[in-house]
């Protein structure tokens, strides 16, 4: 055998590993569907059912029975937020979980006056541990009686321009926005109980403003009654939806975007062009080294 | 994976290929690095003294704006609050003392308004029993103020308050919390100065008043005795004074009237010009002037108060001239019996309703032995927002439009009846299930579709109630969409193209949504399989078939022969070989017209040649074929012994071929006409021996 071929052999050997690797490599990645660690929403997707779609081209026509998780922490396309758009309009339930991204330019386009204000909720005396970990115990009579007492948040905001029917849920009166940073009350800084949830009616569908997104993360989403909030959020009527999560919008590490983009090549080449060019290609490959032998052996 | 790739360009091209996708997929960039949380398990545990310091002191605040409930709703979050383990049992303290506290001072400050309108009406023994219990409260609130002291005084301690210096945030919440202790000592105090100012009546030394400098347990003592001051009072040195009641009838209807009458005295002697205030349920109703006999009389309309039952009570308090002189007194307790008509209210809502059509609510009075009204108006609401009015005496049926936006799930239905005179009101209240009817669609399609051509869709469209019409039904097969509308009997009739694939026969599954503009309908989405044969994909892979079948043998022995036929070179003419001879009619003599070309060739392509037409005749003789896995040499071996003396040309012949086959020797002129000898020698002695 000869040194190209040997060094050709060990470099697709190596990629051959790589690629396994990457297959089977757990994500460590914010908010991944695949994530086991405590920021992942491992736990949540597979208790749910829900499903990741990479695109929201994947979002149902009839979209009345299902609910579509949206945390925008890159910008959101103007083709996306028009999906986005029609997806509520026609009778999609909205979830909208945001603290410091993109979610304004899409509340903006809704036309809705919600805004997150980006600035971190903070409460030094209700919260899990410490006052970035916020504990909310007011909610409206209707998410009470569905057994809801306490939420925990995680680095949190507050949302503004919330009308008086439109806020689902409050911060204490301790909590306040940390606008300039020092992780202490100063005068001028907004004072709770500041809104960190809130519901709007749009067309046919509903969109759910969360300012925490860190709330269905496997660490929190089993934390007090987190899990059973977002159920009720997602099914008020109690009529059970399909879920999906939008995976579009999140940033992606090196590892994310390799499984993605080996996922994306698995997909293709289960096309039908692929699937005939492949099976060309190793007969192509297999004849010619058919032919070869058969010179040989004349 | 290797072999595949050795020496063939294409195979490099394509692991080329294969690498690049591999490498693009390997080394994505990453995209962002963002920081939206932190990791509850291990985040750093920071409590905040201040927060617990000023929390407590904001219920406090609460506490002295006499506003206990919303302050009840406060502490009760402390559970949830972020606080050291020892401090724990001390902030649960504080909350439930606050508490206490908060409605101890509500019921004090009530309780002192009510004994001081007692102490002004000079209505002594029932002020005595209320200054009771005033003080008993009294002494529960200090007892509790002194309990949050001492939790305050505690958490000062935990939090290390007093080791803070000066002026910080946490002795300035410290000091503020304790201020709030100080104002709520300063309001009970106040509260006792209060009481103790009540028991004081105008002209009349009661006792000594305690000192505000007093403990709160000695202010408590003193008060104890000026109340039983205030109970020996109530003989000397006012007079008594007594009163009666009377009323008639003692069972009237509600809105009736009724007489009342009585006498007011004092020490047997009546009391003339006296205001005599008439009390229902306690609270003054009407008032009558006593004549010079002391007698009281009137008239009193039973108030609309639909309950079965009043107590009246005559009262009389010393006024003007009279204060200092007479004590007050109420008369006995009568019971007005009140008499109304009631009734039992019935509503009915269908099982379903939905959003933008009407409902109809179906209501029906019950009034048992009483006699039904002319007429009686009724309201109807739907999630307390006001829907119709109706008019009617027993039953009434009414239409209601829901509103299209309405949501899904249960609505409350209320219908009321005002009171109306003698008849009590009526309020009944059902469930209204608001829905949307799910579509149902009846399909007829084809089992079989041949692409490329179209899919004629017949259907029906119904709900349960009744056909749909003007509803939009879109179809989806593969790339290929259609919509159509639904007559007014619900049918509708699509036409769908079939489009290529790659596919040949296979099930394709058919979309099918259905959605209706009225508000009313829910959308309907359907799947159905479809066989579709590819006429286009199964002719041409047919033609293919069979013309592989027709030229790939001919290819594959072009392959796989033993010559190449570019190798085959023509220098010299070679003589042709003799053509075997025929041994027997049983035997085939090989072909000599099969390829003439390589008997004229190159001396290896002549030995070869023989070669084959020797092994075909020899596998003939002896019915063997040579196995894949067998050399040339070892079915030689095993041939020859069957072939008797032609065994050993055989095998001579053999070795010079491999020789030509394995090694690199040339073969000369000499070794073509041995081979050529050989090969004959063996046809000979097959011959000879009758095969």
């Amino acid at each position: 055998m000869r040194a190209s071929n040997i060094m050709f052999a060990v470099v697709l050997l190596t990629l051959v590993v790589s690629l396994l690797c990457i297959w089977f490599y757990p994500t460590v990645q914010d908010f991944m569907a695949n994530n086991s660690m405590w920021n992942g929403l491992k736990h949540f997707s597979s208790s749910t059912g829900a499903k990741n779609i990479d695109a929201l081209d994947a979002l149902p026509a009839l979209p009345e029975n299902t609910a579509l998780i949206v945390i925008p922490y890159l910008k959101i396309s103007d083709g996306e937020m028009a999906k986005t758009k029609d997806f509520v309009e026609n009778g999609g339930t909205l979830l909208l979980m945001d603290d410091y991204g993109y979610g304004n330019s899409l509340l903006e386009y809704l036309g809705t006056n919600i805004r997150f204000s980006t600035k971190p909720l903070l409460d030094p005396l209700f919260c899990y541990k410490n006052q970035r970990l916020p504990k909310i115990t007011d909610f409206t009579s209707d998410v009470k009686e569905s057994h809801v007492s306490v939420v925990t948040l995680n680095h949190a905001t507050a949302l503004t321009g919330v009308g008086q029917s439109q806020a689902i849920a409050w911060s204490s009166t301790t909590s306040f926005l940390d606008t300039d940073g020092n992780e202490s009350w100063d005068q001028g800084e907004p004072k709770g109980p500041l809104t960190v949830m809130a519901e709007s009616h749009l067309g046919k569908g509903t969109l759910v403003v969360i300012a925490d997104p860190s709330i269905i993360i496997n660490s929190i989403v089993g934390l007090d009654d987190n899990y059973r909030l977002v159920e009720f959020l997602i099914s008020r009527n109690g009529e059970p939806k399909d879920i999906m999560i939008d995976r579009s919008n999140l940033p992606k590490d090196t590892i994310d975007v390799s499984k993605l983009r080996l996922q994306s090549a698995r997909d293709a080449f289960s096309s039908p062009f692929a699937l005939i060019g492949i099976v060309a290609l190793i007969f192509l490959v297999v004849s010619r080294f058919t032919f070869r032998k058969g010179e040989l052996l004349g | 994976m290797m072999m595949l790739f050795k020496g063939s360009l294409t195979g490099k091209i394509a692991a080329a290929i294969v690498c690049v996708i591999i490498i693009v997929i390997i080394t994505a960039s990453s995209v962002q690095a963002f920081d939206p949380h932190e990791n509850p398990d291990v985040a750093v545990q920071v409590f905040s003294g201040i927060s617990l310091l000023r929390y407590h002191s904001g219920s406090l605040d609460l506490l002295l704006q006499k506003l206990p409930e919303q302050m009840g709703e406060r502490l009760g979050k402390l559970p949830f609050a972020n606080i050291p383990d020892n401090l724990i049992s001390v902030t649960s303290d504080f909350g439930t003392s606050s508490a206490n506290l908060g409605h101890l001072v509500m019921e004090i400050d009530g309780g002192l308004g009510n004994m001081s309108v007692l102490m002004g009406q000079f209505r002594l023994d029932e002020a005595a029993q209320l200054a009771k219990v005033i003080s008993d409260e009294m002494s529960k609130a200090y007892d509790n103020l002194g309990t949050i002291e001492k939790d305050i005084q505690i958490s000062g301690d935990q939090l290390q308050v007093f080791s803070a210096p000066e002026g910080s945030d946490l002795r300035s919440a410290y000091n503020e919390l304790a201020d709030r202790e100080d104002r709520i000592r300063g309001t009970l105090d106040l509260y006792m100065d209060r009481l103790v100012s009540l028991l004081k009546i105008k002209g009349t030394a009661i006792g000594s008043l305690p000192s505000s400098t007093e403990s709160p347990s000695s202010l408590i003592a003193n008060l104890s005795s000026l109340i039983a001051n205030l109970s020996s009072l109530t003989e000397n040195p006012f007079s008594l004074t007594e009163i009666n009641l009377q009323i008639d009838p003692a069972s009237v209807f509600v809105g009736d009237k009724v007489h009342f009458d009585g006498v007011l005295t004092s020490k047997g002697n009546p009391l003339a010009g006296r205001k005599v205030e008439i009390l229902l349920d306690s609270s003054p109703y009407i008032t009558a002037e006593t004549d010079v006999n002391g007698h009281y009389s009137g008239v009193l309309q039973v108030p609309y108060w639909y309950i079965p039952k009043i107590n009246v009570q005559a009262l009389y308090y010393p006024r003007d001239e009279d204060i200092g002189i007479y004590l007050a007194s109420q008369s006995a307790v009568v019971e007005l019996e009140v008499i109304f008509y009631q009734a039992d209210l019935t509503i009915s809502v269908p099982s379903k309703a939905y959003p933008g059509m009407e409902t109809v609510i179906t209501g029906t009075f019950d009034f048992g032995q009483s006699p039904p009204p002319d007429l009686r108006k009724v309201e109807i609401y739907l999630d307390n927002g006001f829907v119709a009015e109706v008019q009617t005496q027993t039953m009434f049926k009414q239409s209601i439009l829901l509103p299209s936006q309405i949501s899904l799930g249960k609505h409350t239905i209320a219908v009321s009846a005002p009171a109306s005179g003698r008849y009590s009101p009526v309020l009944a209240s059902t469930v209204l299930n608001v829905t949307r009817a799910g579509l149902l669609l009846d399909i007829e399609k084809p089992r079989m579709v041949m692409i490329p051509g179209h899919i004629n869709i017949k259907g029906r469209l119904h709900s349960e109630m009744g056909p749909v019409s003007g509803a939009s039904i879109r179809l989806k097969l593969g790339k290929s969409r259609a919509e159509v509308v639904t007559s007014d009997d619900g049918t509708f009739d699509a036409k769908i193209k079939a489009g290529m694939g790659f596919s040949l026969i296979g099930s394709q599954d058919l979309s099918i949504e259905a959605f209706s503009q009225k508000p009313w309908y829910a959308p309907l989405a359907s799947t159905r399989s479809v066989t579709m044969v590819n006429m286009v994909n199964c002719g041409g892979l047919l033609v293919c078939l069979v013309l592989l079948s027709m030229y790939l043998p001919r290819w594959l022995r072009k392959k796989l022969g033993v010559y190449r036929k570019k190798k085959v070179r023509l220098v010299t003419p070679a003589p042709l070989p003799e053509v075997l001879p025929v041994y027997s009619q049983s035997t085939t003599t090989p072909d000599s017209t099969e390829d003439n070309s390589e008997v004229r060739g190159e001396p290896r392509a002549r030995i070869f040649y023989g070669y084959r037409l020797v092994l075909k005749l020899v596998q003939r003789v002896t019915m063997a074929f040579c196995p894949t896995q067998q050399t040339l040499r070892e079915f030689a071996i095993e041939a020859g012994k069957k072939l008797g003396p032609a065994g050993g040309y055989f095998v001579e012949l053999t070795r010079m071929v491999e020789r030509l086959l394995y090694s690199k020797y040339e073969p000369t002129e000499e070794d073509a006409e041995k081979g050529r000898q050989l090969s004959k020698s063996i046809a000979e002695k097959l011959k000879n021996e009758g095969v």
